[in-house]
């Protein structure tokens, strides 16, 4: 060949056969949790559930199996609403804690000092923990992401204080007593009701058009920006929702509890299980918070009575496993199995 | 028609030159994917190579494999006989390979000085460096004038000249370029380019760069690689490249302009 | 007044110790962009270290801040290997996550090996004073505040004067570009880290003579350090120290003057003045890299 031409040599497509090696490797468990995919048969699941769940007191549970459940209850609407803000904005709220404190000291202070009964209270712990939110997310969701969650701990850790230091006001450490109310099976409900509100709302979030405004500003938040995106608005958005449901629960867990002071409406471990729930089951997905939650108490429960040193132990190195092996979690991994499973079908049908 | 024909005749074309880096068969990729499916390529002694081709079509991903940033998968590369494939940066700039990066690779808040000391950072004798220093700012006056500015604060053309002059502190053989011309004005670009002439002809370095700017990439260049999703689609010398009807239409978008 | 300049040296000797505490964490951070949440229960290791070799095998902690400084840069480097490497250049929740982790197993391990009780190193000259101009530190502050400086004098040496320092800060400042010129990025990492760890050891090893700690104490020094470096901007010494100073001085300040509520509003304050100063300031009071969103 004379070298007055270039050669040129079309870029060869991939062997058929290839393509049909892959399919046949296709494994049976990506395919059964493509088939959990399918809408329609995970609201029937739902339902189902819910059914399930609402008649169960009915057959007579004992307290503690009633305590258990809405135990679990309670987390789902925890990691379900920190989720929102932490999964679908990617600002992640190491002091989500707060807002707990906050409901739980909003219900005691009204209770105390203005003499209310607890119930006239419940709509003012969302109302607190809303404008705690505003106040303290406007200029701390201006702040980079890792900067944002520790900003956060800062805040959770300033509340706590204080808590603390006005003693007057809040009954410092000797903390706050509530009359108590012990029918457990009322609190089965309220949180199932809570857990089921969120649950729907964050499915509901994820389709709609401000979910989508959150995930841009997770992936890209200049961009999203520039795309005409009021990054701020919806950052904030997700943050006082996050906020208030949490104040919400806080409230509720102190009526259940009967009795509040700093040290456990302000505590750390509802950091570490949050953190540990939400990134076993999947940080940014829909069902990953409810899923780790109930995994994670249902564990917690079985293994250990109090959350003491081997607690903390066992769950830093639990947490340490999960973000080495599991970093996206159940559900995320599950996720990737679906897409996965998804494009091969894809391939099939485009090889045929 | 197989690509290794015409590598063959261009070294028939020019006896006793042999390949400074050879390169055959490269296949490579991020996570999963391969990205590379076997490219072959050769740089002459004293040649400006010069790779073109669209977006994200792998022309990166060849040097970040040539320089031991990913895994190459599958394929070898030769530095004057030498098996060099899975060689990391170390041992590459030991070698006398260097790479001046597509994405900014100045230090901001050192001045231009430290800047081009670290290029030497694998010479402990400080002796040297200074020796070496001074010929680098020799090479690139406009540069010894800011000696002492912080590197964040020069301007475009300055910051591609200080990374090009650091690539040269450890005397390499072979530099790999990826895309010098980015961000510069034409006047710039060919000033650049002039210099990267000036440098082969007064130092004998070989160049092996990447050129979005196709067309005044080529012109420099002696031979040219066409690189589409992940292959070599085309070769030859650089006006020959630049003179082929398909390539100036699907490449250069020459067929558009003029 | 009198009153007055001694509570401004209480100040600055706790700010010294800050100084140091939260150089540890910015290099770490500054590095490689890793948030260390264990941070301060590293800071309680290393003061447990030298209550252990002072109660045990009666060293004095002065005597044993190198050891303990060369078991913290092992330590740390160690960790960094191992566990933290995986997660750098991961989404920061990742190391988060991880660190947090870290941290809570410390404190497990802490409360388990050392129980709750606050401890103090006490040593000979725990009851002395230094009397300097009229006013007075107890000896082991004094001796915190002159090993801290002496420690952060070396730090400074060591990042701007070696050829290490001048990996790390290239490492930090560009990382394509770092291992563009041959720098050994995961090297620089493990350095980083055990510096840093060394640096939060020697601070606990000089808090453990000067005042009580226990296992819990951990989360307050991270918070504090962090609010520190965020003050003072990341990845400026100066403005560390500087900004260390500030919160110190705040904290003896709001102690002794409103002493009511003041000894236990360390971190309300500091947070209310990293809320303010990120308002005003967004990068931190000396410049530095930006920490807000750029949007
Ligand atoms: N770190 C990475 N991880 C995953 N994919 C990558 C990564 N870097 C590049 N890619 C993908 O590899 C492909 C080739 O990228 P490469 O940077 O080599 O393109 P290029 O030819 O240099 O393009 P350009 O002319 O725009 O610089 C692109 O599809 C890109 O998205
Ligand atoms: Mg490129």
């Amino acid at each position: 060949m004379s070298s007055g031409t270039p050669t040129v040599s079309t870029p060869g497509a991939p062997p058929p056969q290839k393509a049909a090696q892959r399919l046949s490797a296709a494994p049976v468990r990506a395919l059964a949790a493509s088939r959990l995919a399918d809408p329609r048969l995970r609201a029937g699941l739902f339902a189902a559930g819910l059914a399930a769940l609402l008649v169960t007191p009915l057959f007579g549970l004992n307290n503690s199996a009633l305590l258990l459940f809405s135990t679990v209850f309670m987390w789902i609407g925890l990691t379900s609403s920190w989720n929102i803000i932490s999964g679908f904005t990617g600002y992640v709220d190491f002091g989500h804690g707060v807002f707990f404190g906050i409901g739980g000291y909003t219900a005691g202070l009204l209770v105390t000092h203005l003499e209310m009964p607890f119930w006239y209270t419940v709509p003012f712990a969302p109302v607190f923990g809303f404008v705690f939110a505003l106040v303290v997310g406007y200029p701390l969701l201006r702040l980079r992401g890792v900067y944002f969650s520790i900003a956060m701990l800062g805040a959770f850790m300033a509340m706590r204080e204080l808590a603390l230091v006005f003693r007057d006001f809040t009954g410092g450490s000797g903390g706050i007593i509530f009359e108590a109310v012990i029918d457990r099976t009322l609190f089965y409900y309220v949180f199932l009701g809570v857990a089921v509100i969120v649950v729907l709302g964050t499915v509901w979030l994820r389709r709609s058009q401000l979910g989508s405004s959150m995930l841009a500003v997770r992936e890209n938040e200049i961009g999203a920006e520039a795309r005409g995106i009021n990054t701020t608005m919806v950052k904030l958005t997700a943050f006082c929702v996050a906020g208030s449901i949490t104040a919400l629960i806080g409230s509720l867990w102190a009526y259940q509890t009967a009795f509040i002071d700093p040290a456990i409406m302000f505590r750390d471990v509802l950091l570490i299980n949050l953190a540990l729930m939400v990134t076993l089951g999947g940080l940014g997905t829909v069902w990953g918070p409810a899923l780790g939650a109930t995994v994670f108490i249902l564990l917690r429960e079985t293994l250990w009575e109090t959350e003491g040193e081997d607690f903390l132990v066992f769950f830093g190195v639990a947490l340490i496993v999960v973000v080495l092996t599991l970093p996206k979690g159940i559900a995320g991994s599950l996720a990737d199995r679906v897409h996965l499973a998804r494009a091969r079908r894809a391939g099939k049908e485009e090889s045929r | 028609m197989p690509i290794s024909e015409p590598e063959a005749e261009v070294r028939r074309d020019e006896p006793g030159q042999r390949p400074l880096l050879e390169v055959r068969g490269l296949r490579a990729g991020y996570r999963g994917v391969d990205i590379l499916h076997g490219v072959d390529l050769t740089v002459g002694q004293g040649e400006i190579v010069c790779v073109v081709g669209p977006n994200g079509s792998g022309k990166s991903t060849v040097f970040k494999a040539l320089y031991g940033l990913i895994d190459v998968r599958e394929g070898s590369v030769l530095l004057d006989g030498e098996d060099i494939t899975d060689y990391g940066p170390q041992r590459l700039l030991t070698t006398g390979i260097a790479l001046v990066p597509q994405q900014p690779a100045i230090f901001p808040s050192m001045t231009v000085h430290e800047n081009i000391e670290l290029g030497m950072y694998l010479e402990r004798d400080r002796g040297k460096i200074r020796g070496r220093v001074a010929e680098v700012f020799d090479l690139f006056p406009k540069l010894a004038a800011r000696r002492s500015q912080q590197a964040g604060t020069l301007s475009g053309g300055e910051r591609r000249a200080l990374e090009i002059g650091r690539s040269l502190m450890l005397r390499p053989r072979l530099v790999l370029m990826d895309e010098p011309s980015v961000g510069l004005s034409p006047v710039l670009v060919r000033e650049v380019f002039e210099q990267l002439r000036e440098l082969r002809d007064a130092a004998g370095l070989t160049f092996l760069m990447i050129e979005q700017n196709a067309k005044s990439g080529l012109e420099l260049s002696d031979r040219g690689y066409v690189i589409e999703r992940g292959r070599v689609t085309y070769s030859g010398a650089g006006s020959e490249l630049l003179g082929d009807d398909e390539v100036r239409r699907t490449f250069l978008g020459v067929g558009k302009d003029d | 007044m009198g009153q007055l300049s001694q509570v401004v040296l209480d100040g600055i000797v706790l700010g010294g110790f800050y100084a140091l505490v939260a150089q540890g964490l910015s290099l770490v951070f500054g590095v490689m962009g890793v948030l260390n949440l264990a941070h301060g229960e590293c800071v309680l290791i290393g003061a447990y270290l030298a209550w252990t070799a002072q109660h045990y095998l009666g060293v004095d902690p002065l005597i044993a801040l190198p050891v303990i400084m060369a078991l913290g840069f092992g330590f740390g480097w160690v960790l960094c290997r191992t566990l933290v490497i995986r997660v750098v250049e991961r989404p920061p929740l990742m190391s988060l996550l991880l660190t947090f982790g870290i941290g809570a197993v410390a404190q497990g391990v802490l409360l388990k090996l050392f129980s709750s009780t606050p401890r103090v190193t006490t040593t000979g000259y725990s009851a002395d004073v230094v009397s300097i101009f009229g006013l007075t530190i107890p000896t082991p502050r004094a001796f915190m505040l002159l090993g801290a400086v002496v420690i952060l004098v070396l730090t400074w040496a060591l990042l701007n004067r070696t050829r290490v320092g001048r990996s790390i800060q290239a490492a930090a400042q560009n990382k394509a570009a770092a291992r563009v010129v041959g720098i050994d990025i995961a090297a620089v990492y493990a350095i980083a880290f055990g510096i840093g760890i060394a640096l939060v050891f020697a601070g606990g090893t000089l808090l453990g003579s000067a005042q009580g700690f226990y296992p819990f104490l951990g989360p307050l020094l991270t918070m504090k350090a962090f609010a520190i470096v965020v003050l003072g901007g990341v990845g400026r010494m100066t403005g560390t120290v500087l900004a260390a100073m500030v919160v110190g001085l705040i904290e003896t300040l709001l102690a002794s003057y409103v002493p009511s509520v003041g000894t236990g509003l360390g971190i309300a304050a500091a947070f209310i003045l990293v809320v303010v100063v990120l308002v005003v300031r967004p990068n931190g009071i000396s410049g530095g890299k930006q920490v807000t969103a750029g949007v």
